[in-house]
């Protein structure tokens, strides 16, 4: 095992990494921008580089800076995380180099991965399925409007280099083609410095199922059942559950035998994901993910195998001594993304501190945390602020922890996307587990949280408050002023007589 | 205690006044016997007769955010009714997010049709378009591309064209 591992990575996935680092007696270091000074990641490693300015291009995604941190302090891998740097060839070849092992698959797999035309082409050369679509080179809209034709409208594009959602388009008539398809490009430049997009035959109502590998250095690789990620909004996942009720065990058996092939046909080396899309019993090839990913933690609960710590373990040439049959599915598991956003403007993000933040705390509930009460949440980054997983004995239990956990989970000062979620969950069709990837736009358009007036508890609740803690505001609308901490009024249970406190 | 709350367009007169158990609590025209406790700094448990709720509270200067069972109420304190008046909404081309101009759309004096895109943001790599509100004319750009925009700045001048200019 290692000594020493650097995380280049900040948020909930760096907090989790480094905890898997301790559990193995691993030593860390953080790297963090200037923004992420009190960040949970910098506080909880046993050492941390500032490595520059809050732009991801000045920090997180400064390959000279991260690995002059790591050789500075002796690191001998890197994490990278998910996001960021943790699908750059080019910086897995560069930690490669200069002798610092970087935990994920080999630089050439990121590259034949990321290429998702070149990806597709090796899948259908390995027997896996794929979805029609136009992969060339050239990038004109006349080229794509012609492809488009021929694969048939709906289609959709996505940046090559991307995920995550960006640069993504569904294009349903040719008359939108021109104009999706420059937005597009801007949206992967800015994101991915390359705008190279393709299209595909865009499915109607396809379920999100993906499977989780695992590949040791000796070839050795197994699948670790499926996650079922079709609750999304702007083609990003918000909730995520394993398994999914979709599949039977043929189906599943299926799925799992295609996405290892998948894995072996690029000689695939540590954790990563084989994404398919499934429409009805068909299912295609989409992408593979060549890292951990954000719902990883769904996978873990089910399966009770710890997948940060074989990143590790894998990575300093350890042997994957699990064997296909040694892993079985438990139970159900469910994770929804808290989001700083506000589902009621297009999950617009949000900014802001965040004044208040309480956890609901139980049996099987987990919590992935990358903030902390009292932070500030910047615009710098991915809005995501934490993950909830909750675990149950079946679906229906799970769904209803998950309520239970969202009904009780406190954030505020910056609006999120509780409410909402919280509302996904109790909905009779997700109750029934008939969801696809449109959920939330067929149920959840123009989703309003107040449906109706204020409840007057509310009202209560904030005109009691603020008789117990405040004067009067002063005219003109100035700040108000806190009163005495210590008051006894603070403590006001029933109340006996006394004096008006203004 | 005489207070208004905004919550979104409607303001609400809570009238507190402790009683001989618990309060009174006015709202408008219609009054509760309440009992409170403060279970710990910014938890609050409410009984109003009809049940029993918990409530966290948390306070930024003006702004009381109010958690009841996963959703939160966004209120506003106000000084009095008169202020109400200072925030009459300006029209909708004030920036929604925190983030960056990166694509202007229009010049300074170009008419445009409602719809139209005039300013493309970008906040955590997700676009936001800013569309003409109705046909007019752009005023005045207060912003170019890659300037950074704070949420609730103003982006431009924008006057609608009525019937009669056509």
């Amino acid at each position: 095992m290692f000594e020493k591992v650097l995380i280049a990575n900040r948020g909930e996935i760096a907090v989790r990494v480094i905890k898997a680092c301790q559990e193995l007696g691993v030593h860390t270091v953080a790297v963090y921008s200037s923004a992420d000074k009190q960040a949970p990641h910098v506080q909880l490693a046993d050492e941390s580089v500032l490595i520059g300015e809050p732009a991801p291009s000045e920090s997180y995604l400064d390959m000279d800076k991260i690995i002059s941190a790591a050789k500075d302090r002796d690191a001998e891998a890197i994490h990278p995380g998910y996001g960021f740097l943790s699908e750059n060839p080019v910086f897995a070849k560069r930690c490669e180099d200069d002798g610092i092992v970087f935990i994920g698959p080999r630089a050439d797999t990121i590259s034949l991965m990321g290429d998702k035309i070149a990806a597709k082409k090796t899948m259908e050369n390995a027997e896996v399925p794929v979805i029609p679509g136009y992969h060339g080179e050239e990038q004109t809209t006349e080229r794509f409007k012609e492809e488009a034709k021929k694969i048939g409208y709906p289609v959709i594009i996505k940046a090559s280099a991307g995920g995550g959602g960006k640069g993504m388009r569904i294009i349903r008539s040719e008359g939108e083609l021109a104009q999706s398809l420059e937005s597009s490009m801007r949206e992967a430049k800015a994101a991915f410095g390359n705008d190279s997009m393709f299209m595909e035959k865009y499915l109607e109502n396809p379920r999100h199922i993906e499977f989780q590998i695992l590949a040791d250095q000796n070839g050795h690789t197994i699948h670790l059942f499926e996650r079922e990620c079709s609750i999304q909004r702007r083609h990003q996942k918000v909730v995520e559950e394993a398994p999914s009720v979709a599949l039977t065990p043929e189906l599943r058996e299926k799925m799992g035998d295609a996405a290892v092939r998948a894995a072996e046909a690029v000689k695939y080396l540590n954790a990563g994901t084989v994404e398919f899309m499934l429409s009805g019993e068909g299912f295609y090839f989409m992408e593979m993910n060549t890292r951990l990913q954000v719902e990883h933690a769904i996978t873990e609960t089910t399966t009770g195998i710890d997948l940060a710590k074989w990143q590790l373990r894998i990575a300093s040439g350890e042997p994957l001594t699990l064997k296909q049959e040694d892993v079985t599915q438990r139970g159900h598991s469910i994770e929804c993304r808290i989001y700083a956003e506000d589902p009621e403007k297009g999950f617009l993000p949000s900014t802001g501190t965040l004044h208040k933040l309480e956890l609901p705390h139980g049996p099987n509930v987990r919590h992935d945390m990358g903030i902390e009460s009292g932070q500030e949440v910047s615009p710098y980054y991915d809005p995501m602020l934490s993950k909830l997983i909750v675990y149950g004995e079946d679906r229906d239990a799970a769904v209803s922890k998950m309520v239970w956990a969202l009904s009780n989970y406190v954030t505020l000062g910056v609006t999120t996307n509780v409410a909402f979620l919280k509302e996904v969950l109790m909905h009779p069709e997700f109750r029934k587990g008939n969801v696809n990837t449109h959920f939330i736009d067929d149920y959840f358009k123009d989703w309003k949280f107040h449906k109706d007036e204020i409840p007057h508890e509310v009202l209560i609740a904030a005109g009691i408050y603020d008789f117990l803690h405040y004067t009067m505001p002063k005219k003109g609308g100035q700040e108000t002023g806190e009163s005495d901490p210590h008051s006894p009024w603070k403590k006001a249970g029933k109340w006996r007589l006394g004096e008006r406190r203004y | 205690m005489d207070m208004n709350f905004r919550h979104g367009d409607s303001i609400y007169n809570v009238q507190v006044n402790k009683a001989e158990a618990g309060f009174t609590v006015k709202i408008d025209d219609k009054e509760y016997a309440v009992d409170a406790n403060e279970l710990r700094p910014g938890l609050l448990q409410i009984s109003t007769g009809d049940g029993i709720h918990k409530f966290v509270v948390s306070v930024n200067k003006d702004e009381r955010h109010v958690f009841l069972k996963g959703g939160v109420f966004k209120l506003e304190r106000l000084a009095s009714l008169d202020q109400a008046d200072i925030h009459e909404t300006e029209g909708d081309l004030n920036s929604p997010i925190t983030g960056k101009v990166v694509a202007v759309k229009a010049k300074d004096g170009q008419e445009l049709e409602k719809g139209q895109t005039i300013i493309i943001l970008e906040a955590m790599k997700m676009e936001y378009k800013i569309d003409a509100p109705c046909d007019g004319t752009v005023k005045k750009l207060h912003f170019k591309e890659g300037d950074p925009v704070e949420m609730g700045e103003l982006l431009l001048d924008f006057e609608e064209r009525t019937e009669g200019e056509e």
